[in-house]
């Protein structure tokens, strides 16, 4: 760990309370320790979860000191999208929260206050942005979204010059022809991609690799390419009926639906699929005039991705969900379609961890409806690289998932592109990583790194009394009035941004006893609500850098009081009631850093 | 018979839970047999609920046995203890006060609570509950307090509860949803002759509608529908059905879809678990269908094929006949309760 400077905060208002002397005290140091990486992994589950590794207590934080607008720039540092994301987020972050852990009460609605952040920065807000000087170097995008634009500003902020190039007419990808407009305005989707393209990047939108230019074209035009086209080929049914009419596939149902076209769905809708996109097409279904949704499900609905807040909207709209069905044929019966199931029952578990579902034997039944739309995932469209480079068997690109490299020199692929279809912060996460690696390929240096940054701190932060205020419940429309495409989440209020801000542990705050200081009255012990403090005779390092504690009744073998932070709440009850000051709070973030800083 | 002395332990003092435990005393004497439940009264007769609130008679006139019935058969009642935790690895479940308690085998009978619906979620606090015997006494205590009440969806307890209203000279209204009028076989026949006997029992209905929002109104309280009525009241009751009672599982591994999920043998997916009742989500195959029962019928059924299946019978189960309740002289079908009248 090496120290870097005194750190003065004239401009933070938090500080103003503090002496000049305090404020000189505060010290920021800088570590690529594992151990502190190890540290960072097993206490800040959030940002752990995070595949962007969002510093979320610490925008979080910042929400409650009303800095939104650097509450958005720490969003928007490694995550590019905040008002997006603070949408329709698929929340891993939320699923690991402490606060969400057994006795703890809920996660905190982490993904709402990152759209605080967004909803409620200064107008005429300063996007932060600090650019290396110019490389020379030219990149193509293949592909404008959550992966791309993640990619290409990561790759223009490195001084790169970046042409994305976009079959459809508008940039966005998913975002834009995947998402209907009622979860993710449109304007807000515009203002967060200019903010990419107003780096220097070019987009040149209604061009299709493949048809409008070969890709063989870009491989030798430009320094690299980077492939992040989508998913955008749909996983078929593979039964009878598949093809009648007012079957759909749920990636073309919602593209016509954000394109404006007419599409049939009659009174009654069928759905098939228990993801995001299944949620989707039932939910436009009744705004395009269905009077009844009902979305059928392989398992039941703790197996299927989508989260709680989201299946309390769509089945706020009366959708139902049928579980434990396998659709098995359809059929045209006048202007009706006859639709066959399966009952089935749970089974184990596949090696990717998926419930499986079991058919019960004749245990088929007829439906009927006048659509039917399955949404049952979807691939990418790879026929466009075939002649540059050699598809697997399952037509998939193969590369590198480390470093996101094809076995062709310059060529990349990142985001669902390479994986198949996944989040949206999975997709940027991976175009930003793949980023990285262009940029070491073409510099031939590593020129952007991580590190564990520590800032100490005299102030504990929170109040014991903030555990206990409840997840604030975020506003919507009411169901009569979510007609076509108004957005039905309103967002949290300042007040309830506030209040729900509060509720956050800051479990970046690390909470350690200076045992040269510590006078053994257990004073700690008493007050703690979680019982991590505790004696112990050694902590062991182990190989991962993760610290484990050898917990001792006896107090002739006890060497320290050791807080367990794994278990601690950052509730401060024990600095509060030390006598002899010895209770340190260290504030540790996993941030982004130049090399050479 | 079954010889094997084991401990069988019943998760809920309803009609399942009760029914199991006849069932395994008379299949198994020597077994021993716990009920615990986490409401302080026990088992009581639901269609005696509501004309409760006509009469001045003790709570225990609800009881369907006294509790030396319970000492006589050797079964033993704990009231008032709450399961937090079920481990079926260990057999064991861990009750609120950290006390662990271990079966041979379990039968989960823990009802049903009533269903909020998604879109009223946030309007929880406004709406008064009915389905138990503390519910019960909690309302005689405040008859006097109300004149208007509003039933938001409809089920048998609701339409019961709206006799006794009626009786107590309260005025009633229906928003009557076809989702939420359960569990009534509702086809437009049934409804418009349901609508017919309300209004003549001068009950006001608002059909084809559903209340979006509830607000307060000085004392009393306006009741929102989606076609923009606004019905003012002073007591909105949620009568929507019921959902399964089974939060306690979170965390056991024991599959559940809505409830429990049992196969036609009624056990679940862990060993020496099975499910009965309103809790239960079971695999019909005269159905083809899973289906959640709710009523007396169903759940007296349901406990005893349960008890027969963990006496290593092999039961399958199979539907119960439908039971009916009147309104103005006029039957109406119900799967599962019975001996339920608006015409109290």
């Amino acid at each position: 760990m090496k120290e870097e400077k005194t750190y003065l905060s004239s401009e933070r208002e938090s500080f103003d309370h503090l002496t000049a002397a305090r404020r000189v005290e505060r010290t920021v140091f800088f570590s690529t320790n594992k151990k502190d990486f190890a540290w960072m992994r097993e206490n800040v589950p959030c940002q752990t979860a995070c595949p962007a590794s969002t510093n979320i207590p610490g925008y979080i934080y910042t929400d409650y000191q009303e800095r939104y607008g650097r509450s958005y720039e720490i969003n928007r540092s490694v995550n590019i999208l905040p008002g997006v994301l603070g949408r329709i987020c698929s929340r891993p972050c939320e699923l690991s929260c402490r606060h969400g852990w057994p006795g703890f009460g809920e996660s905190v609605a982490i993904c709402h206050l990152k759209r605080v952040a967004s909803d409620f920065k200064p107008e005429g807000h300063r996007i932060e942005e600090s650019m290396f000087g110019p490389s020379g170097k030219k990149i193509a995008v293949v592909g404008s979204g959550p992966a791309g634009l993640g990619a290409a500003h990561d790759l223009a902020i490195f001084g790169h010059q970046v042409t994305i190039y976009e079959a459809l007419e508008r940039p966005g990808g998913m975002l834009r022809y995947g998402i209907p407009e009622f979860r993710l305005p449109r304007n807000i989707l515009d203002i967060e991609i200019s903010n990419i393209l107003r780096l220097g990047v070019d987009l040149r939108a209604g061009v299709r690799v493949g048809k409008d230019i070969k890709l063989e074209e870009l491989t030798k035009g430009y320094d690299a390419v980077l492939l992040t086209a989508g998913t955008y080929s749909p996983n078929k049914l593979g039964i009878k009926g598949e093809t009648v009419e007012h079957v759909y596939s749920g990636l073309d149902f919602m593209m016509d639906a954000n394109s404006g076209k007419d599409i049939f769905v009659g009174s009654k809708v069928l759905v098939v699929g228990g993801g995001y996109t299944a949620m989707d097409c039932a939910r436009t279904s009744l705004r395009l005039g269905a009077k009844r949704v009902i979305i059928n499900i392989l398992t039941t609905e703790d197996y299927i991705t989508v989260n709680r807040e989201e299946l309390n909207e769509v089945k706020t709209e009366n959708v139902e969900i049928r579980g434990l069905v396998s659709i098995e044929q359809i059929e045209r019966s006048g202007s009706n379609l006859n639709v066959k199931f399966r009952r089935n029952r749970l089974g184990g578990y596949s090696e990717k961890g998926e419930r499986l579902a079991v058919p019960i034997k004749d245990s088929d039944f007829t439906d009927e409806a006048d659509a039917v739309i399955y949404a049952i995932g979807q691939r990418p469209e790879t026929n466009f690289a075939k002649g540059v480079i050699k598809l697997e068997k399952n037509s998939m690109i193969p590369f590198d998932r480390s470093n996101s490299a094809t076995e062709v020199k310059g060529l990349f692929v990142a985001g669902d592109f390479g994986t198949g279809a996944s989040t949206v912060i999975e997709s940027i996460a991976s175009g930003r990583s793949a980023a990285w690696s262009i940029d070491r390929y073409l510099m031939d240096r590593t020129r952007r790194k991580k590190v564990v940054r520590f800032e100490k701190y005299s102030e504990k932060q929170r109040e014991r009394a903030w555990d206990f205020i409840p997840r604030q419940v975020m506003p919507t429309l009411p169901v009569k009035e979510r007609v076509d495409q108004l957005e039905v989440e309103l967002g949290l209020n300042r007040t309830l941004g506030k209040e729900e801000s509060k509720r956050c542990y800051l479990c970046s705050l690390k909470f350690e006893i200076d045992v040269t200081r510590c006078i053994y009255c257990r004073y700690c012990m008493d007050v703690c609500p979680t019982n991590c403090i505790h004696t112990t005779k050694d902590v062991v390092t182990e190989e991962d850098g993760k610290q484990k504690l050898l917990v001792t009744d006896k107090w002739n073998e006890v060497s320290a009081i050791v807080i367990d932070n794994n278990n601690c709440i950052r509730c401060g009850n024990c600095k509060k009631v030390c006598p002899v000051e010895c209770i340190d709070v260290v504030k540790s973030e996993l941030i982004e850093q130049d090399v050479e800083a | 018979m079954l010889k094997k002395s084991l401990k069988y332990v019943i998760i809920g003092d309803g009609h399942a839970g009760n029914s199991a435990a006849e069932t395994l005393r008379k299949g198994n004497p020597g077994s021993e047999i716990v009920i615990i439940s986490s409401k302080p009264t026990h088992y009581f007769d639901h269609s005696l609920l509501a004309t409760f609130l006509l009469d001045k008679k003790d709570i225990t006139s609800l009881y369907v046995y006294p509790y030396t019935w319970y000492k006589e058969n050797n079964i033993r009642l704990r009231l008032n203890q709450t399961i937090t935790k079920v481990i079926p690895d260990k057999h064991e479940l861990i009750l609120a006060h950290n006390e662990r308690v271990y079966y041979d085998r379990l039968l989960i009978a823990s009802g049903a609570k009533p269903k909020l619906p998604e879109s009223l979620s946030r309007y929880k606090n406004l709406l008064t509950v009915f389905t138990d015997a503390v519910d019960a006494m909690k309302l005689r205590e405040r008859l006097g307090t109300f004149k208007h009440v509003t039933m938001v969806g409809g089920d048998c307890i609701g339409l019961h509860l709206a006799g006794a209203m009626l009786k107590l000279g309260k005025s009633v209204t229906f928003v009557l949803n076809e989702y939420n009028f359960w569990p009534l076989e509702f086809d437009e026949t049934v409804k418009s002759k349901l609508i017919g006997c309300l209004k003549k029992k001068h009950i006001e209905v608002v059909a084809d509608d559903m209340t979006t929002e509830i607000v307060r109104d000085g004392t009393g309280l306006n009741v929102m529908t989606k076609n923009g009525k606004i019905i003012k009241t002073d007591l909105a009751f949620l009568t929507s059905g019921m959902v399964p009672n089974i939060d306690f599982l979170d965390g056991s591994g024991i599959d559940v879809q809505t409830g429990i999920l049992v196969d036609e043998y009624m056990h679940t997916s862990a060993q020496d678990i099975w499910a009965a009742g309103e809790c239960a989500t079971v695999y019909y195959p005269e159905l083809k269908d899973y289906r959640q029962t709710t009523g007396e019928i169903n759940a007296k059924a349901l406990g005893n094929i349960s008890a027969r299946n963990m006496l290593d019978e092999k039961k399958v189960v199979s539907l119960a006949e439908p039971g009916k309740i009147t309104i103005e002289g006029e039957d109406f079908i119900t799967y599962g309760w019975k001996g339920f009248s608006i015409d109290i």
